[in-house]
């Protein structure tokens, strides 16, 4: 299978892939990707690569500017995710419940490489089902709230979601999203967290994480079944960034993934996740691994979703969207709800979207 | 080259189509609209700004007419910046105010690499005066008034402080006149000049004070501050300058900056050091003669 | 708790004999202000305004350590150091700033 991509988009590919090559960039050409690395959230991650490469002081200093900033922003985002998980811990200290650190929290945790420079505005935990009455109480008490949101999303919360509306501190600012499980109940893939949450392994700080397949699990099933897929190329860079790393640290480690996703039934998002991967960013995956998976997406699904997935993840021209990208999206934003919800559910839900973006205000 | 050089008629063609790129002290700026009204006011309020050349700019924004489901007989316009709205669209005759605010916006969001205060400020003798904006502190209109009196502007919005070298980089943008403030300064400031004015929006009618030729072209000199001023405007009050607690002055800064919390350690560090060299002054005041007779005193002293 | 009568022996122990200890103190940066403090925590990215009685209880506690003070050990310091007339409030209002360093993060409680 061979990529081909519109020429703004082999430009911001080039850029994080290879990104000595900045060096060579016309303004022109720094102008635009600097907008696509903004609107894909990946400037902190631009910033960081070239300052390890000590090559900040080789390209124009308006550029340093914008990187510098973001740099900053992506920092304190993080110093305020990890503020808030050693409040979290305070609060939660007399009740003897396991806390999973999920996505950006956890890629620091497990020092992976692409980590640092990543921007994330929330904290997300998983804790067991049984235990998330308690956990929820104790953290009301403790000073934290409920993020307003309406009866209808609280209801679509509670009922259908995979996480109950998030938390914030009064005082602070940091959203918490306490998930119970990594998939929506409703999704025809149930996902037993149990099983997660026993394997979960403690970073270096003693925190709990996923341990490493199961982390690459979630993060595919976040990309392939969560979301819509737009403007994700970030989320595909720390799948990718994920399956080098751990491989390079397990040489076993193709092997457990590919079972412990046949295992939880997870093979469809899988599949995708390492042709993508694959694809976009040559990660080094061993041919013919995704053909062990038990679950396979059909050939006709994968031919569709092979027109519209690149053209989701990466950004639309700032100036001039090609329409068929933005077709794309619409098909890949309806696909997200129908694998989400079952039918009956799914309708009245898009109707209330949809209903919500003619009331102005929304 | 700067704008004013540039014919209207083709500045109207060039804004349509590939859009002006301006540079508004450190920050450069693409604006693109379609709307002609917006385009004269931009080339005549703009007039001296340098149009940048060989260079990157950092925003891009555009201003484009909006059809109304809900008003299809009024005219509306959307901000734009790289190709998403920040904000509602606003009436076509806002146009000018919805772009201002809307780069004033961006700015606020994205900059980090400077420290940024709400503050306006002026220079004089080489050294900074900041004006921190707080409810009430006419801080337009007493900026007005300084930099029509032999005050250099900096700004009438952002206090940009390099956290390292502790200087202020000037950005003089047009400064927005609200309400009242508009006919006090055509009385008192006759060369002042001033925009159309723009009627119902958000913060009542506005004028917007293009900055003086002199002003823009002195914006890559940098300076430190001495004084920090929080001015309040209060009608028929005597004028008052009153020194303010270092603490005070700490916390009222720190909390009017757009991104203190966001550099965290080094803006801790920078505000400490500014409040440690500068004078912190409260200061009430009525009218503009007393109020620039003191200016003047406070930075003759120096 | 009533307010204006003596606490019963038990319900007073109750608290002062609370313990405490600082939290990573050697990462803050204390600035003075002629008596009044600008203190920044890196960890929790907060800037806190605090008066002098504050932030020396922050430097007893961590003159101690390791040791960990109870809230009657800094009562009877600040009660020594800034020469108070006490009365059955202060020991709570002592505890209840402890209590607000814990919930920032500035100390713990050892239990």
């Amino acid at each position: 299978m061979k990529l081909s991509l519109s020429s703004h988009h082999q430009l911001l590919l080039d850029a994080l892939i290879n990104p000595s090559t900045l060096t060579q960039y016309t303004y022109a050409q720094w102008e635009l990707l600097l907008r696509l690395a903004r609107k894909v959230k990946l400037l902190g991650f631009l910033a960081v690569e070239l300052e390890r490469r000590k090559l900040l002081d080789t390209i124009p200093v308006r550029v340093v500017s914008q990187l510098r900033s973001s740099l900053i922003r992506a920092n304190k985002q993080q110093q305020l995710a990890f503020w808030e998980l050693d409040r979290i811990n305070w609060a939660l200290k007399s009740i003897r419940v396991p806390i999973i650190v999920l996505k950006g929290v956890a890629y620091q945790l497990a020092k992976l490489p692409t980590a640092e420079g990543r921007f994330f505005v929330d904290l997300d935990i998983l804790v067991p089902k049984d235990d998330l009455d308690q956990v929820e109480k104790a953290l009301l008490k403790e000073g934290w709230k409920h993020r307003e949101i309406s009866a209808y999303d609280e209801h679509y919360y509670r009922a259908w979601s995979h996480e109950i509306p998030a938390l914030i501190h009064q005082e602070r600012e940091t959203e918490i999203d306490i998930h119970h499980t990594i998939s929506p109940i409703t999704s025809k893939i149930k996902i037993d967290s149990r099983l997660l949450i026993d394997a979960a392994i403690a970073s270096q700080s003693g925190h709990k994480i996923l341990n490493p397949t199961d982390m690459a699990l979630h993060c595919v099933v976040n990309l392939f079944q969560n979301n819509d897929l737009v403007d994700n190329l970030r989320d595909l860079l720390d799948l990718h960034d994920q399956l080098q790393y751990f491989a390079s640290h397990d040489s076993a480690f193709w092997n457990k993934l590919i079972e412990r996703a046949n295992q939880l039934r997870l093979g469809h998002s899988l599949y995708y996740g390492m042709q993508y991967s694959r694809l976009i960013f040559q990660t080094a995956i061993p041919e013919n691994t995704e053909q062990r998976l038990i679950q396979k997406p059909s050939v006709v699904s994968q031919l569709i979703m092979r027109q519209l997935v690149p053209l989701a993840l990466f950004p639309l021209h700032p100036d001039k969207a090609s329409k068929r990208a933005k077709f794309a999206r619409f098909l890949l934003y309806l696909r997200s709800h129908w694998i989400r919800m079952p039918f009956y559910l799914l309708i009245p839900h898009l109707l209330y979207k949809t209903m919500l973006r003619f009331k102005p205000g929304k | 080259m700067i704008v004013e050089q540039i014919p209207v008629d083709q500045f109207i063609a060039q804004l349509s189509h590939s859009g002006i790129r301006v540079k508004l002290g450190p920050i450069n700026v693409l604006i693109r609209t379609e709307v002609p009204q917006l385009a004269k006011q931009l080339h005549f309020l703009y007039a001296y700004y340098d149009i940048v050349e060989n260079e990157i700019v950092d925003i891009h924004t555009h201003v484009l007419p909006k059809f109304s489901f809900n008003n299809p007989f009024s005219s509306f316009v959307r901000f734009t910046v790289d190709g998403q709205s920040p904000f509602p669209p606003f009436p076509a005759d806002q146009a000018l105010a919805a772009l201002e605010w809307g780069i004033n916006l961006v700015i606020a969001v994205r900059v980090n690499h400077l420290l940024m205060f709400h503050s306006a400020a002026v220079e004089r003798n080489g050294s900074l005066i900041l004006l921190p904006a707080w409810p009430g502190s006419g801080k337009t209109t007493l900026c007005t008034a300084l930099i029509h009196r032999g005050y250099r502007l900096f700004s009438d919005e952002f206090g940009l402080m390099d956290p390292i070298s502790d200087f202020f980089t000037p950005i003089p943008r047009l400064m927005p006149l609200k309400n009242q403030s508009i006919q006090v300064i055509r009385d008192y400031l006759p060369e002042a000049v001033l925009g159309e004015e723009i009627y119902n929006t958000q913060k009542g009618t506005i004028a917007h004070v293009r900055p003086p030729r002199d002003h823009i072209f002195k914006t890559d000199q940098v300076a430190r501050a001495k004084w920090i001023i929080f001015p309040k405007w209060t009608a028929n009050a005597p004028l008052k300058l009153e020194p303010l607690a270092q603490s005070e002055a700490f916390l009222l800064l720190a909390s009017n900056s757009f991104n203190y919390e966001i550099l965290g350690e080094s803006a801790f560090r920078a505000v400490t050091r500014l409040i440690r060299k500068c004078q912190c002054y409260q200061l009430v005041y009525s009218d503009l003669d007393s109020a620039l007779a003191m200016f003047n005193k406070l930075t003759d002293e120096a | 708790m009533v307010e204006g009568f003596y606490p019963t022996q038990a319900h007073y122990s109750s608290f002062v004999e609370e313990c405490w200890k600082t939290l990573n103190y050697g990462s803050l940066i204390i600035e003075e202000w002629d008596g009044e403090f600008t203190v920044f925590q890196p960890d929790a990215g907060k800037t806190h305004y605090l008066n002098e009685m504050s932030v020396q209880i922050l430097i007893y506690i961590e003159n101690n350590a390791p040791a960990a003070l109870s809230t009657a050990d800094i009562c009877d310091y600040l009660v020594k150091k800034f020469q108070l007339q006490t009365d059955t409030a202060f020991p709570k209002q002592i505890n209840k700033t402890l209590r607000r360093f814990d919930e920032l993060g500035l100390v713990k409680q050892i239990s």
